[in-house]
């Protein structure tokens, strides 16, 4: 089921809205079990049997965690149990997202056919496997308390703002909402704020500027320019940020209507000084993950220059398999490494000097390439792309073509590179706090606009649905 | 006097005497409690051990019957998706044997895939196209068997495209052809991609799922 989608807003929403708050507050572990029950039905709505794989994932890492924690408390080592779950867990995560791959590769590489089946991925499934992982490294780490609770467990795994598309909550970050939150009707009107806001993102911003970016890549050679070619991953770069920042403001917001706090997951990427800044604002949960859990435990950055250029090589190779298995995604990842280690240790007291527009230049025009190795899977057509974004190739720079997508989407592309900045968001509290009035009647608007893009627009689901 | 010492001195022995088979009694029987201790610790100590050793048991029990059901679960899912290798001919014959496509479309070349996807349809294993018979309908019909599962995704992206495209194109004067290609039927199975929009979608489905399956 998609948030973005009408049997979404006007049905499931309200009615598990509804019958939660019928529920006494005193009674919050029955609030919990109702969350946990529309939280699977949420998730088998598209594709029931993998349900089953959720509620699998979520009574085995209960189970590995108090293994984990009786091997410490008889003062065994909690090593072994710690692995077979990490195993069992990376396993499940290979099976479904990167057996295909591998499969692929190996025809590739020997020049064989075996032939094999490739399964649907099991939607959100990076999401909950690193959700469970987190739970089992912090219960081996004596971090947290182990959970002798299997429900909240399968609740932690499963809940429905953050299942699908993050952000990946860590189980130290939600461990004491599930008995101690509180709801409040300023809460909850902060949250449908700030869902409302993640959809207008989504469906009138990243909805947009995708189908543009579609119809561009879709245009014969002979049509397309260095301008056009601009216009398109520009439109891209703004669709995979409102896309993907949406789906995370209606996660945080739907998670403060039942009382929940989860983090920030980006923190306005695209007026980022450095790429090193950049990844402390894109997809927040993602790289903290990586960090506490492979980076550190690698030796991170107090190890030799050569161990930490090889730590954050592995790193970011894994973050963009991550992504997606495919060979481009590995290329994005570590095509971000090295421009971290390179910032590191190379340009990064350059950097430093230049002025702040030069920064922001800098910053952006790496992370907008990196959106082309990004969307397009097949490398031949990877290159031709970023070939004509110079000029490569025979394209020219501009023809009429280039000029209409300049004209009919020139609104669209200022609205989106201001949304992008923080000066939006407080522009909007600024009125809101003079006239609460105006500031919902804004609100409303967005979510009426947006219901109506839904109504009449075709499917269109969140580009992070993939990974 | 002397019968007197005798007899006492007689009457002494007896009772060491006395005592000392108490005490080798005495003994006998705390020996015995020694031993059934002893026994008994041993017997207690190795019920412990076996105790220890069935609580290990019982999670590695457990943990086998996780991996059991995990794997229980993936044969099932893998299976369920799993799909046979069968000629284009075969995939042709289902078609014109078992559903009346002939009365609605007709085989469309390699040129239409082209035009109506953006596919190349010499880059998959085989492509079979069929497509509407009058102007106004929005009937079509294509099975993609490509080289490799990874290529299903352009063919996915082409097709939602495609029912993009007609969408806008048909929403303004055909809500007909809106509702056919909402309830489109687009099916992944194994190396094949099966779209069709038809009023009998699910049949041509089943027909071709039967096949393939």
């Amino acid at each position: 089921m998609l948030f973005s989608s009408i049997f979404f807003l006007f049905y499931f929403l309200p009615i598990v809205v509804a019958i939660y708050f019928i529920i006494p507050s005193s009674k919050l572990h029955v609030r919990n079990f109702w969350l946990l029950i529309v939280s699977l039905i949420f998730y088998s709505w598209g594709e029931p049997v993998y349900a089953f794989l959720m509620i699998y994932s979520a009574l085995f890492n209960y189970f590995m965690a108090i293994q984990i924690d009786k091997s410490r408390k008889l003062g065994k080592s909690p090593k072994g149990n710690m692995i077979f779950a990490l195993i069992v867990n990376l396993f499940i995560l290979g099976f479904f997202k990167y057996w295909g791959f591998l499969m692929d590769t190996i025809n590739a590489v020997t020049g064989l056919s075996i032939e094999y089946s490739a399964l649907p991925l099991p939607i959100g499934i990076s999401f909950y496997t690193f959700q469970g992982l987190s739970y089992i490294f912090d219960v081996y780490r004596d971090k947290v308390k182990v959970q002798r609770n299997p429900l909240k467990v399968a609740l932690y795994l499963a809940l429905f703002p953050q299942l699908i598309a993050g952000p990946i909550v860590n189980y130290k970050d939600i461990e004491d909402q599930f008995d101690n939150r509180k709801t409040s009707l300023s809460k909850f009107g902060e949250g449908s704020f700030r869902f409302c806001f993640g959809l207008a993102k989504k469906v009138i911003l990243a909805n947009n500027l995708g189908a543009v970016y579609t119809a561009i890549c879709a245009l014969p050679d002979a049509k397309m320019s260095v301008v056009t070619a601009w216009i398109g991953i520009l439109c891209y770069t703004f669709q995979i940020y409102f896309d993907f920042s949406g789906y995370s403001d209606m996660a945080i917001g739907l998670g403060k209507m039942f009382g929940f706090e989860f983090k920030e997951n980006f923190n306005y990427p695209y007026i980022a000084t450095s790429i090193t800044d950049f990844w402390r604002r894109w997809h927040i949960s993602l790289s903290s993950w990586f960090r506490d859990y492979v980076y550190i435990p690698l030796g991170g950055n107090r190890v030799p220059v050569k161990r930490h250029i090889l730590n954050l090589l592995i790193v970011w190779s894994l973050t963009g398999l991550w992504h997606g298995a495919n060979w481009n995604f590995v290329a994005w990842g570590t095509y971000f490494g090295i421009i971290l280690i390179l910032e590191k240790y190379v340009i990064g007291k350059y950097l430093d000097k230049l002025p702040t527009v030069g920064k922001h230049i800098y910053t952006m025009l790496i992370v907008i390439i990196s959106w082309v190795l990004f969307s397009i899977t097949d490398t031949a057509a990877m290159f031709k792309y970023l070939g004509m974004l110079f000029g490569f190739g025979g394209v020219s720079f501009a023809n009429m073509t280039s000029l209409y997508y300049l004209r009919t989407n020139i609104v669209m592309l200022i609205v989106a590179a201001f949304t992008c900045t923080p000066k939006a968001i407080s522009e909007f509290r600024r009125v809101n706090k003079l006239s609460p009035v105006v500031g919902i009647a804004v609100v409303l608007l967005l979510f009426f606009a947006s219901v109506s893009y839904l109504v009449f627009g075709s499917y269109n689901p969140f580009l992070y649905f993939r990974f | 006097m002397t019968e007197n010492k005798i007899e006492k001195n007689i009457t002494d022995n007896i009772e060491k005497i006395e005592k000392i088979e108490k005490i080798e009694k005495i003994d006998e029987k705390v020996g015995k409690a020694e031993k059934y201790l002893a026994e008994g610790d041993a017997e207690a100590s190795q019920n412990d051990k076996s105790k220890g050793l069935t609580d290990d048991n019982k999670v590695l029990f457990i943990k086998a019957v996780f991996i059991l059901i995990l794997a229980l679960f993936l044969i099932f899912v893998y299976s369920r998706n799993d799909a046979k290798s069968v000629k284009q001919e075969e995939l042709t014959e289902a078609l014109l044997s078992k559903t009346n496509i002939t009365d609605v479309m007709s085989p469309g070349s390699n040129r239409d895939v082209m035009q109506f996807f953006a596919l190349d349809a010499g880059a998959f294993e085989y492509t079979i196209y069929y497509r509407n018979k009058t102007a106004l309908a929005v009937d079509e019909l294509l099975i993609v068997k490509a080289n490799n599962t990874s290529e299903l995704a352009s063919v996915d992206d082409a097709v939602s495209k495609r029912i993009d495209s007609q969408i806008t194109a048909y929403e303004s004067y055909g809500p007909e052809q809106v509702k056919l290609l909402e309830n489109a039927v687009t099916v992944k199975k194994g190396k094949y991609f099966i779209y069709c929009t038809a009023k009998d979608a699910d049949k041509y489905e089943e027909v071709l799922l039967n096949v393939i399956q």
